[in-house]
């Protein structure tokens, strides 16, 4: 009786239910921002263009109370709380509004920064963050129909800073359709852009000053600015990024790839966990919202050689509708929203908001997969059994990556099946380091791991699968 | 030997090919009512079918192949009590409380009450054969293999269902390329496949807009002997074929078109194949069949609608109060503001030129364009008698009244928005700024004097500067307007205008803004002529 739940088989819920948040009856809100207000308040903003500020959202169970805040605004994609005023990341501009006379509804919406073209289609969109050190808001614009860069619509592609003084500043390039925008802990600005011209698979992309995300579409906008120094060399279609970043020195590799089909379709937004332990033992790592499977992936960076790379892992499922975007609340719960309007999602509601605790219980999963100059270090978040980690029979690795170029996504291309040549557990069964022969540069490496059991209970791996992003090896 | 629908030909073929060791089909099930092939994926830790429906009390004979490099077995297993994602946790369960005899026993807890049928533990490039009988009530039946930790990546459902399935075994492929006609999908390999448990065509699964294609295959099943008819819909090309024979052609690059064919088939089951290609705009795959006794029963999940129309979501202002639309107004731009009033008048600014762009009485917008699927195009305003005022810039300097205004521009640099206040009635004062002039734009609704008439609006401009220009005037109208008593009049549209003097010297309607010291402020009236 004693060992009745040893051989129990864990699923996510058991580590990470999810609770869904009623919202106002008759309103239609396609969650497409959330940021938590003083008072421990939850603003909610919506395709539709409203913003909703919610009371009572926590705890055991929510009975949210839900107040229009505002009307009227044009596709909000993303909302940051400071100073007295929401800031709110619209198609067509960075609006700062605030309620002057306390009714409850804002009254003062004064445009920040609109320093960018919009000329009716609806791809052009524009995702924006919280304020970052500086204050700033930065603010990514899809390409016109996720494929051009009209004349009346400048700096479509680019990243663009947003000062406190409403400055725009152009600050990156080469990005296609984003999904979503976030800061790792370090407060790097990281975006996902999905699969299309110029871009393989979806990937999360690391928005160095300066960089060229791959797309060169939107880089006729040069002509407009020359804050980025002269616009880069041309990528050559049906190349790899690998090769082309050789030749064109700001084209920034993607962090983490995210295998089109198998983590997702749309990754969305970006959220860093800063709880500092309350949501569980993944600190500072990255989740990542994905709108057409309706799940969060987890993701791990570290810096190789100067640049971010890592891996991702399948984290929590079974989300109501698409996910768009997550928060982490003062409670160290997750919030998350989205719809499926235009885009189906797995999770058939047309819209949803819904929250994420942490049971206490943790999940055995991988923590952190770092490369070594011949192969990888791997630490778990709980200890597995050690035989299991030292037989080289418990992992499967593959590793492929796709095509750079001009027409839509790409297949998996030049697999290769690397050698694990030996898996050393380390103490406790904590961590394997794995020694592997043909680790390919600018692959990913997809790592499968059935053969590794929870020392304790003979339980695999909640999620025995990881997919890391060799751009870079270090040579210690 | 009754005939055997079967689920693929290759099945057939893969019986004649490999000299296999079948088991025999126990008594009662010497006669299936179905074949199912079920493979593993190499290196992928995956089975190749992910669902397939069976009806109930149906004999079946599963045809289970491992080309894998590691062993795998398939285990059907009864509905558990977890609602969705049941991947039969308490087989696997006892899986694992077989500790050390797992391996013996072939990793599979026999007589366990969830076990429905299974494989056995099939070896790397090997592949077994087992029969069972589909029990009498419908629901999800999860199958996995068992192996330690495969499960949770090696799964499925079988559907158990009375629901007559429009095709059965609905396999799509989906292919990416650019074509102006149908491609060999034979020679191509596909993206993404898988299978349609609803037994309904649809091309939803693509998560392109456009250049993309997909192959359906499956069997549909006749009633009777008789003529059989076939239609339809697609947006590009698309052809039909029952038994490898062409039925439907609407090949070739088109907008929805419509085609049908006829066929005599036999009762019984018929292989059905589809295929679609879809190169730009908008894509569609519509599909119907009619026979003997029943007519235009679909075969496609997206069904013909009458008119095209997309829901119609209408915006009207509360009580007292107005309401604001941000989008893409025709008429106003891509940086619309609609402004509708209780009154029942409504206006659109253009915030790329800072200019009242259109006014118009009556009903306000209609959200359903762009709060429907991704939101397409220009939405006009709802409502009667719109009134569209001059394009590009309201405000400029100029050499003299008369100067030429400056030619519209797409989007000004002259003018910057700056946004806009509510007042307690939720009604926008706009806000923008000239070279150092801060100009503040106030628009109050007047309601009709009576009912059945139409209300007015009003618009108060305020202007600030520490060095105003001398030179500023603002544009309320273009072509000839008729002036009598100090109002200007041109077709339906009626203005009047307190605060400075209009001019009439130039084909348009300027006010040149007078400035007091660093202030100046100008009141305009729009009204719909009787």
């Amino acid at each position: 009786m004693a060992d009745d739940h040893a051989g129990e088989l864990p699923v996510e819920s058991d580590y990470y239910p999810i609770t869904t948040l009623t919202l106002p009856e008759g309103e239609v809100i396609e969650v497409s921002g959330i940021d938590i207000l003083p008072g421990n308040k939850v603003a909610i903003s919506s395709r539709r263009g409203d913003i909703f500020v919610g009371e009572e959202v926590f705890g055991d169970e929510p009975k949210p109370k839900w107040t229009i805040f505002a009307r009227g605004l044009h596709e909000v994609l993303g909302i940051a709380w400071k100073d007295g005023w929401l800031y709110v990341t619209q198609r067509p501009e960075v609006t700062r509004i605030k309620d002057q006379d306390g009714d409850g509804r804002a009254d003062i919406f004064e445009t920040v920064a609109d320093d960018w073209g919009i000329n009716g289609d609806y791809h052009e969109y524009a995702f924006g963050t919280r304020h970052d050190k500086n204050g700033d808001i930065w603010v990514i614009l899809c390409l016109t129909g996720s494929a051009g860069a009209d004349d009346k619509s400048p700096f479509r592609g680019w990243c663009m800073r947003v000062t406190p003084e409403g400055e725009c500043i152009p600050t990156g390039y080469g990005i296609r359709s984003p999904g979503g925008i976030g800061f790792n802990h370090e407060g790097e600005v990281f975006y996902c852009d999905n699969q299309g011209l110029w871009n393989g698979s979806s990937a999360l992309k690391h928005l160095r000053p300066g960089g060229f995300q791959g797309n060169p579409t939107g880089n006729k906008y040069f002509d407009l600015t020359d804050v980025l120094g002269p616009k880069p060399p041309e990528p050559v279609s049906g190349s790899r990024i690998e090769i082309e970043r050789k030749r064109i020195p700001n084209l920034v590799p993607p962090p983490v790839v995210l295998p089109h089909g198998k983590v997702g379709n749309s990754p969305a937004g970006i959220e860093c966990d800063e709880t500092g332990g309350k949501f569980g033992p993944f600190q500072n790592q990255l989740f990542v919202s994905e709108q057409t499977h309706s799940k969060v992936s987890r993701v791990f960076l570290e810096k190789v050689n100067g640049y971010y790379q890592g891996a991702v892992f399948p984290f929590l499922e079974g989300f109501d509708s698409g996910n768009i975007v997550a928060r982490f609340a003062k409670d160290g719960s997750m919030l998350t929203g989205g719809t499926n309007r235009g885009w189906g999602s797995w999770g058939k509601k047309r819209f949803a908001l819904q929250r994420v605790n942490w049971t206490g219980k943790v999940p055995f999963e991988v923590h952190e997969m770092r490369v070594k100059p011949d192969g990888f270090v791997l630490t778990f978040t709980e200890a597995a059994d050690p035989a299991s980690l030292a037989d080289i029979e418990s992992y499967i690795i593959e590793s492929y990556t796709y095509v750079y170029q001009k027409g839509y996504g790409s297949p998996e291309v030049d697999g290769t099946v690397p050698v694990i040549t030996q898996a050393t557990p380390g103490e406790g069964g904590k961590s394997v380091r794995l020694t592997i022969d043909g680790m390919v540069k600018g692959h990913v490496h997809e790592l499968k791991m059935p053969g590794i059991y929870r020392s304790t209970t003979r339980q695999p791996l909640l999620h025995p699968v990881a997919y890391y992003t060799l751009n870079e090896i270090p040579s210690l | 030997m009754k005939f055997l629908p079967v689920l693929r030909l290759s099945v057939l073929l893969s019986l004649v090919v490999h000299s296999l060791v079948l088991a025999s089909p126990p008594q009662g099930l010497k006669e299936v009512d179905r074949v199912i092939t079920i493979s593993t994926l190499a290196s992928q830790m995956k089975y190749d079918v992910d669902s397939f429906s069976v009806k109930p009390n149906s004999r079946i004979k599963l045809v289970f192949k491992n080309p894998d490099s590691l062993p795998h077995n398939l285990i059907l297993c009864t509905p558990g009590k977890k609602k969705g994602g049941d991947k039969g946790e308490e087989v696997i369960d006892a899986v694992y409380k077989l500790g050390d005899k797992g391996v013996k026993m072939d990793w599979e807890p026999k007589g366990h009450p969830r076990i429905l049928a299974s494989s056995g533990m099939v070896p790397p490039g090997d592949e077994k054969t087992f029969y069972f009988k589909v029990p009498g009530v419908e629901g999800d039946y999860p199958y996995i293999c068992t192996f330690p930790g495969h499960y949770a990546l090696m799964n499925g459902v079988m559907s158990v269902t009375k629901k007559v399935i429009p095709i059965m075994n609905l396999k799509y492929r989906i292919y990416h390329g650019k074509w102006k006609k149908l491609p060999d999908f034979s020679e191509l390999k596909p993206k993404k496949e898988g299978f349609l448990t609803n037994g309904l065509i649809d091309i939803t699964r693509v998560e392109l807009t456009d250049r993309f294609g997909f192959l359906f295959t499956g069997q549909i099943q006749c009633k009777k002997d008789g003529n059989y008819t076939f239609n339809i819909s697609s947006d590009d090309g698309s052809q039909l074929l029952i038994d490898e024979q062409m039925v439907v052609d609407n090949d070739g690059l088109h907008g929805s078109g419509f085609k049908s064919g006829s066929v005599f088939l036999e009762k019984g089951e018929h292989e059905i194949e589809v295929r679609y290609f879809e190169a730009g705009g908008q894509e569609e795959l519509q599909l119907t069949w009619s026979g003997p006794g029943f007519k235009n029963k679909p075969l496609s999940k997206d069904l013909p609608k009458r008119g095209r129309a997309v829901k119609s979501i209408p915006i009207a202002p509360k009580k007292g109060e107005a309401i604001i639309y941000r989008n893409f107004i025709d008429g106003a731009g891509p940086r619309g503001i609609g402004v509708g009033y209780d009154e029942r008048v409504n206006l659109a600014f253009d915030a790329n030129n800072m200019r009242l762009a259109m006014i118009w009485h009556g009903d306000f917008m209609d959200g359903g364009r762009h709060w429907n699927n991704r939101g397409l195009g220009f939405q006009p305003p709802s409502g009667k008698d719109v009134i569209h005022l001059p394009k590009g810039l309201a405000f400029t300097t100029l050499a003299a009244g008369d100067s030429p205004w400056p030619v519209p521009e797409y989007r000004t640099e002259e003018i910057s928005f700056e946004g806009y206040v509510l007042d307690k009635f939720q009604r926008p004062t706009f806000n923008y700024n000239r070279d150092g002039v801060s100009i503040t734009d106030r628009f109050i609704p007047v309601a009709p004097l009576s009912e059945g008439q139409v209300g007015k609006i009003r618009r108060v401009l305020k202007f600030f500067g520490n060095d105003p220009p001398l030179n500023l005037y603002l544009r309320l109208g273009h072509g000839g307007f008729a002036q009598q008593n100090g109002t200007f009049s041109k077709d339906q549209l009626v203005i009047s205008a307190k605060g400075g003097g209009v001019l009439t010297s130039s084909p348009d309607l300027r006010v040149p803004i007078n400035f007091k010291g660093k202030k100046s402020e100008l009141e305009i009236v729009y009204s719909w002529a009787e």
